[in-house]
């Protein structure tokens, strides 16, 4: 993504930043499924390095608003920018290649592949990214030991708690050393204090590598983490509280 | 309560309707495939009881006359290398019996005709008059298919008792061969690879319901529903699939039928009306197939019910052993000493096919037992690779290497037949021509003519010589010559005329009257003890007798003086003499005999059907046959059990292709889940392909070669004791059974288009 025209825009709300790199951007997006309106005309921009929180209640649209800003599904009108460049210009083998190497998931449950190990799970994305398998291995290794899951990497996901397996999945998503990770209730499962250990450990890596978190969740603990909290209701961006305050709670 | 059961069973979204189609397909599969397997038996029994009517007991030589009975004889004849039956009818009294498929016996001259072989004789203009002037047709009554080429002739009564038998009624009921030995334990062994495939399809779709309809179950429970109301909720969703699959499968079956009548393993097509199973065999197949699929979906959900805990997370590979391949390395040698007949001798007394058969069954097991290991092996080396689709697919295979390797199962035994028998058949035929079969040179036609005058042979002989495309017609006298050592074929007729007749350029005429080969010339010194000549007996009689039957009975005897023989090769086959004697040599006594054979060279097919012609017009019961005519009695058997083995493997192709479709669907459906998050996090969709692709075609490509390899060895092995050459076919092995690799593969295949649909961006955003 290194050709990526990139653009400066001034953004509220991240603390001792006035003016910061403007990464995601969405304007005027708009999605139906059927006759049932799920986006009604969302704009957002999100930085470098910070974390969003799309909150709202059940079937708001917020997890389709994560999933056109992923490229995951295409809108029915507006466009995604990431790094200034249209995602909804790009050919699908493009946006695959871009969620590839550019951005890294974290779902709810269900992500991680039950016929391969822990480090072999880690490993998926640098491997569909042509990493040859010695490097793919040993770089996995280094991020089960960021998330403290170093002792299951011969393991099955049958043999790991959810707490673990969610663990995996962030160590996974920070395997490519993304721009971006996109989190969809990633704690849902969760028990608090299982969700308290995951979202900490994602919260220090993201920092640390000055990584952007959007994440969907509608549990109040999780947006708390966030520097900033966007409110979806009915498909559209309700407010875009200001979370200066947080950032230091989870920072 | 059975309306809410179809409600929330059946009608209630894909994930639900989709293993009731699939189990519904596969009992629609196995409806069909049971009704036409079952339609076997009964369209065999009414092939026979058509065809009954042609075969006359055997009645003792009599001289009396019976009362309104019919004279009856068949005879062989070909046209354009297709067999032809030739009846011939005569009634003694106006109540004469008239066989089936005829409203009266046809008159002296006149011929009725089968549908088939009156539209074969029209275009061959060569063979019009053949049989006598065309009056009528023979209905399907009297005919075993609708490809069945026969010629029912009205003869003269004293022609008639020359040849025929007396009946006073048709038989009506036939016999069907029996089927023995080695060709019955394969129709077995097709029979059960074919329904292998279809109970492995409805388990397929019971196991597929079993997880949505666990999840749904308990929600029932929690409810309020009794354990009893769930029971007929899993109970109804159970039958409907069964219902639907037999309906279908009956739909299919009559629909199919028509094309299903050209599928024959000997005598042309059958009677579409014919393929019917038995009231019986139909009630238990339309009441068995849904209890079948019901019994087998419950015992599923049941199983699904115990393992609730352990449906979606995996925590260990199932491996298997590499004990399993002790087996397949123990069973080679045993094999190999039952088909080359060590062992077989000992304990089957020599019965080759059965020896045969017990090393292909013990191979079968082998193979199918060491399969899963074989499987996990490729696994594990696919899982080595640094490539992630190789990885995925590789690591299914070692985590579950007997489901993988269950679903080519029915491919691999289906390879391993027709390997063993695409090298056994050529081998055996080979074995058969060059042995017990035909001497007869090529291009060289014989008429046996046992039942004409000296002077109708003469007639013949002279029309024939004037024949275009016919050359050098030959008379020969047939004998037989026995002595102490045994017992040889004599031709008696001009060695010159002979040579060429018969096209045996290597025949030293001229030099004695006697040419004999190394092995007769021991019988004719044995015979000729005394020094007062040989005698041959079986010669015929001069006089055509009337109710001489069975005719081999008039013979006479005649004396050859002795004398030097000169020694000739031998000429092969079971149809070509040992000595050959100048008519001089005989001198007088040759004018008592009648010749009984007549050797000919023929240009072109066209010819040939003239010759045909020309002669079944002048001598009653006459039959011409040539190499390939000859050929085709020895080798019938064996092109019947070819036939069968084609016809079984292709329909076990099929069916294993479509089981092998629906398997990699629902290995996708299972997967619907971790296959979308992982496109959604952007792995390529040619990957998530190759993933599928891979996990049905390793499994099938490792079988197949390993099957090849075994079917070609123990074929070579059956071909090598059968005395055939130990040459691979290689052309003919491996193109049928790539073809049908081909087939499962494309089936296969099928199931990738769904593959980005079901893990689209919709896929992620539900569950």
């Amino acid at each position: 993504m290194d050709d990526l025209t990139e653009r400066e825009s001034a953004v509220r709300g991240v603390p001792g930043r006035t003016t910061a790199e403007v990464i995601l951007q969405a304007r005027d997006l708009r999605k139906a499924f059927g006759q049932t309106p799920a986006l009604g005309g969302c704009n957002l921009e999100i930085a470098r390095g910070e974390i969003v929180a799309i909150t709202g209640p059940s079937g708001s649209g917020k997890s389709t608003l994560l999933h056109c800003l992923a490229g995951i599904m295409l809108p029915d009108s507006g466009e995604v920018l990431i790094q200034g460049r249209s995602l909804t210009a790009m050919t699908d083998t493009e946006r695959a290649t871009l969620r590839r190497t550019t951005f890294g998931f974290v779902f709810q449950f269900g992500q991680l592949v039950p016929e391969l190990s822990v480090l072999e799970n880690v490993a998926l994305p640098l491997l569909l990214n042509g990493v040859r398998r010695r490097e793919a291995l040993a770089a996995a290794l280094t991020w089960v030991e960021v998330f403290d899951v170093q002792d299951l990497v011969r393991r099955r996901l049958g043999e790991i708690s959810g707490g673990q397996a969610q663990r995996v999945a962030v160590a996974r998503a920070m395997a490519i050393e993304p721009r971006v990770i996109f989190a969809d209730e990633p704690t849902g499962s969760l028990d608090s204090v299982s969700g308290a250990l995951v979202l900490d450990a994602l919260v220090q890596a993201v920092r640390e590598r000055d990584v952007t978190v959007v994440v969907v969740t509608h549990d109040r603990d999780v947006a708390s983490y966030a520097d900033r909290e966007i409110l979806v209701r009915d498909g559209l961006i309700a407010s875009e509280p200001l979370a200066s305050t947080r950032v230091e709670m989870g920072a | 309560m059975i309306r809410l059961g179809l409600r929330i069973g059946v009608l209630s979204g894909f994930r639900t309707t989709l293993p009731t189609l699939v189990t519904a397909f596969a009992a629609g599969l196995g409806t069909l495939l049971m009704l036409l397997l079952l339609s076997i038996a009964p369209a065999m029994h009414a092939r026979a009881d058509r065809v009954a009517w042609m075969d006359a007991p055997a009645a003792a030589a009599t001289s009396a006359v019976p009362d309104d009975a019919t004279f009856i004889a068949t005879s062989p004849d070909y046209l354009g290398g297709e067999s032809v039956t030739v009846v011939d009818l005569a009634g003694t009294g106006p109540g004469a019996p008239v066989p089936p498929g005829l409203t009266a016996l046809p008159a002296v001259g006149d011929v009725a005709l089968s549908p088939a072989l009156a539209a074969r004789m029209s275009s061959h203009p060569d063979s019009a008059g053949r049989y006598g002037t065309v009056v009528g047709v023979v209905g399907d009554a009297g005919l075993g298919g609708p490809d069945a080429l026969v010629a029912v002739r009205g003869v003269d009564l004293h022609e008639a008792m020359l040849v025929g038998t007396p009946v006073q009624a048709f038989a009506a009921a036939g016999e069907v061969f029996q089927v023995q030995g080695m060709e019955g334990v394969l129709i077995v062994v097709a029979a059960v690879a074919m329904l292998v495939p279809v109970l492995l399809l409805v388990t397929i779709g019971a196991h597929l319901s079993a997880r949505s309809r666990e999840r749904r179950f308990s929600t029932l429970r929690l409810v309020g529903a009794t354990r009893r109301q769930v029971t007929q909720f899993a109970a109804v969703e159970a039958l409907v699939p069964g219902l639907l699959g037999v309906m279908l499968g009956c739909a299919l079956f009559v629909a199919l039928r028509p094309a299903a009548a050209h599928v024959s393993y000997d005598s042309g097509r059958w009677f579409v009306r014919d393929l019917m199973p038995s009231t019986p065999a139909l009630v238990v197949v339309v009441v068995g197939v849904p209890f079948a699929t019901m019994i087998a979906t419950m015992l599923t959900i049941a199983r699904a019910q115990r393992s609730t805990l352990n449906t979606t997370g995996r925590s260990r590979a199932s491996h298997v052993s590499l004990w399993r391949m002790l087996p397949l390395v123990l069973v080679l040698p045993v094999a190999y000493l039952l088909v080359s007949g060590t062992i077989a001798a000992q304990v089957f007394g020599g019965g080759s096919n059965r020896s045969t058969a017990v090393a292909f069954a013990l191979i079968v097991v082998a193979v199918l037992f060491a399969g899963p290991w074989l499987t996990q092996a490729a696994g594990t080396v696919m899982a080595r690779s640094g490539r992630a689709g190789l990885l995925l697919a590789g690591r299914r295979l070692t985590d579950e290497p007997r489901g993988a390797f269950r679903a080519v199962s029915s491919v691999v035994l289906a390879v391993l037949i027709t390997c063993l028998f695409i090298i056994t058949t050529p081998a055996v035929a080979e074995t058969l021509a060059s042995t017990d079969g035909s001497g007869q040179r090529a291009g060289t036609a014989r008429a046996s003519i046992f039942y004409a005058s000296p002077e109708q042979s003469e007639t013949v002989r002279r029309l024939l010589s004037d024949m275009p495309g016919i050359s050098a017609p030959a008379l020969v006298y047939e004998g037989t010559l026995e002595s102490s050592v045994g017992a040889v074929r004599a031709w008696i007729g001009d060695c010159d005329a002979i040579r060429q007749g018969a096209r045996l350029t290597d025949l030293p005429c001229g030099k004695t009257p006697v040419l004999a080969t190394a092995a007769a010339v021991d019988t004719l010194a044995a015979a000729d003890a005394n020094g007062g000549g040989t005698t041959l007996n079986s010669v015929w009689a001069a006089e055509v007798s009337s109710l001489m039957n069975p005719p081999v009975g008039v013979v006479n005897q005649i004396t050859v003086p002795a004398g030097p023989v000169t020694p000739i090769p031998s000429l092969g086959g079971a149809d070509m003499p040992d000595v050959i004697i100048d008519p001089h040599a005989v001198g007088e006594p040759l004018s008592t005999l009648r010749p009984t054979l007549l050797v000919m060279n023929y240009a072109n097919d066209s010819a040939l059907e003239r010759a045909r012609t020309v002669v079944l017009q002048q001598v009653p019961g006459a039959y011409i046959s040539t190499r390939q005519t000859a050929y085709d009695g020895y080798s019938q058997d064996v092109r019947r059990l070819y036939r069968i083995i084609t016809i079984a493997t292709m329909l076990v192709f099929l069916v294993a292709s479509f089981s092998l479709a629906v398997s990699a669907l629902i290995g996708l459906v299972e997967r619907q889940r971790p296959f979308a998050l992982m496109r959604a996090g952007g792995a390529p969709l040619s990957v998530l392909r190759g993933v599928v692709l891979l996990e049905s075609a390793v499994p099938l490509i490792v079988g197949a070669v390993v099957a090849t390899a075994l079917g070609a060895l123990v074929g070579l092995w059956v071909a090598a004791a059968a005395g055939g050459a130990m040459s691979l076919p290689w052309v003919t092995l491996l193109l049928p059974v790539g073809a049908g690799l081909a087939v499962c593969l494309l089936m296969t295949a099928a199931s990738v288009p769904f593959i980005g649909r079901i893990t689209d961006g919709n896929a992620a955003r539900f569950e």
